[in-house]
């Protein structure tokens, strides 16, 4: 935009303002001069409005259903990069260092007793999401 | 030290809906005179202007500040996308090209305009400006008042150099508007 067209701008701002300002009579009144019909203006403002809001409310509805369809993000992924027995011994490890958290495991967990690997890494993920992990290089948490 | 600015209180989409849902008759001649008023400025449709600058408002994607009229914060979402319109409008189309290797070359868009473009562009709305104030030749007050608004000289600044007290510096605005709004009722053309 040129200087010239940013001074034509910055008139229509004033003369926007300046129609702001004017009374209700005033308005009315130039409507009247310039032939304009308030009562059927302001219904076709209303109908659209009403179609702003109905443009929204198909917005707001197509992403909601849009975040329902979505594949829930996988909850711990660092667990799943271990093999099998990887995990376990991660598991035997998380558990050494926070016996507290041990004794709300299961029997079979505590024991990692006939537990499937889906359950090991479904054990560690819950661990994480506790913080009771113990870093993926074997070093213990200070 | 440094401290940080204070934060600026919106209002919520809701309260906005609920706002507009109360205009009276001439409240909504208001804003839709505005709209006119941005797309004539812009070349752009008034109706459409006011649909898109109505959705923003109710959706959330402007934020009204408290301290702003919804009036004033509607004119400005119109404004905003009468000029987004009016780029849109002059952008140029994307030019692809087959190199002699086979590749595909592509030409990004340029909106700037060339030279002769934006000369005659201002020659244009320079005339336009100076038609405008050719409407007050008679009036210092009134060529005042416009002059000033263009150079974004506000308020009381305008005021004194005007030399009119408050009542008749609004007076004299109101009649510059009402001039301008008969000799352009189709916006700024020459």
């Amino acid at each position: 935009m040129n200087k010239a067209q940013q001074a034509l701008d910055r008139l229509t701002e004033k003369l926007v303002e300046d129609l702001f300002l004017a009374s209700d009579a005033e308005i009315m009144a130039e409507a009247r001069e310039e032939g304009r019909d308030v009562a059927r203006d302001a219904a076709r403002s209303r109908a659209i409005f009403a179609k702003a809001v109905v443009a929204q409310g198909k917005r707001k509805m197509a992403a909601a259903r849009a975040a329902l369809n979505a594949p829930a993000a996988p909850r711990t992924l660092a667990s799943r990069r271990l093999t099998p027995e990887q995990a376990r011994a991660t598991l035997a490890q998380a558990l050494r260092a926070a016996p507290d958290a041990a004794t709300k495991l299961t029997m079979a967990a505590r024991k990692d007793q006939g537990l499937s690997d889906a359950d090991v890494y479904g054990i560690l993920e819950d661990l994480a999401d506790l913080g009771l992990l113990p870093p993926p290089d074997g070093t213990e948490a200070k | 030290m440094t401290s940080s600015p204070p934060v600026r209180a919106m209002r919520p989409p809701d309260e906005i809906r609920a706002t507009i849902e109360a205009f009276t008759d001439l409240d909504w001649q208001r804003v839709r005179r505005a709209a006119e008023y941005w797309a004539r400025a812009h070349g752009a449709d008034a109706e459409d202007v006011m649909q898109d600058a109505l959705e923003r408002a109710v959706d959330g994607s402007r934020q009204c500040p408290r301290d702003i009229s919804i009036f004033t914060f509607l004119s400005g979402a119109m404004r905003s996308i009468s000029g987004d319109e009016r780029k849109a409008r002059t952008r140029r189309a994307e030019i692809h090209l087959v190199a002699d290797d086979g590749s595909l070359v592509v030409d990004p868009i340029d909106d700037r305009p060339n030279a002769a473009e934006a000369a005659q562009s201002w020659e244009a709305a320079e005339g336009i400006k100076q038609a405008v104030l050719g409407l007050f030749e008679n009036d210092l007050a009134a060529q005042t008042i416009v002059e000033g608004d263009m150079e974004g000289i506000e308020g009381e600044e305008l005021r004194d150099l005007t030399g009119l007290d408050a009542k008749a510096f609004a007076s004299k605005r109101r009649l510059v508007r009402r001039r301008i709004d008969r000799a352009y009722p189709k916006g700024w053309k020459p």
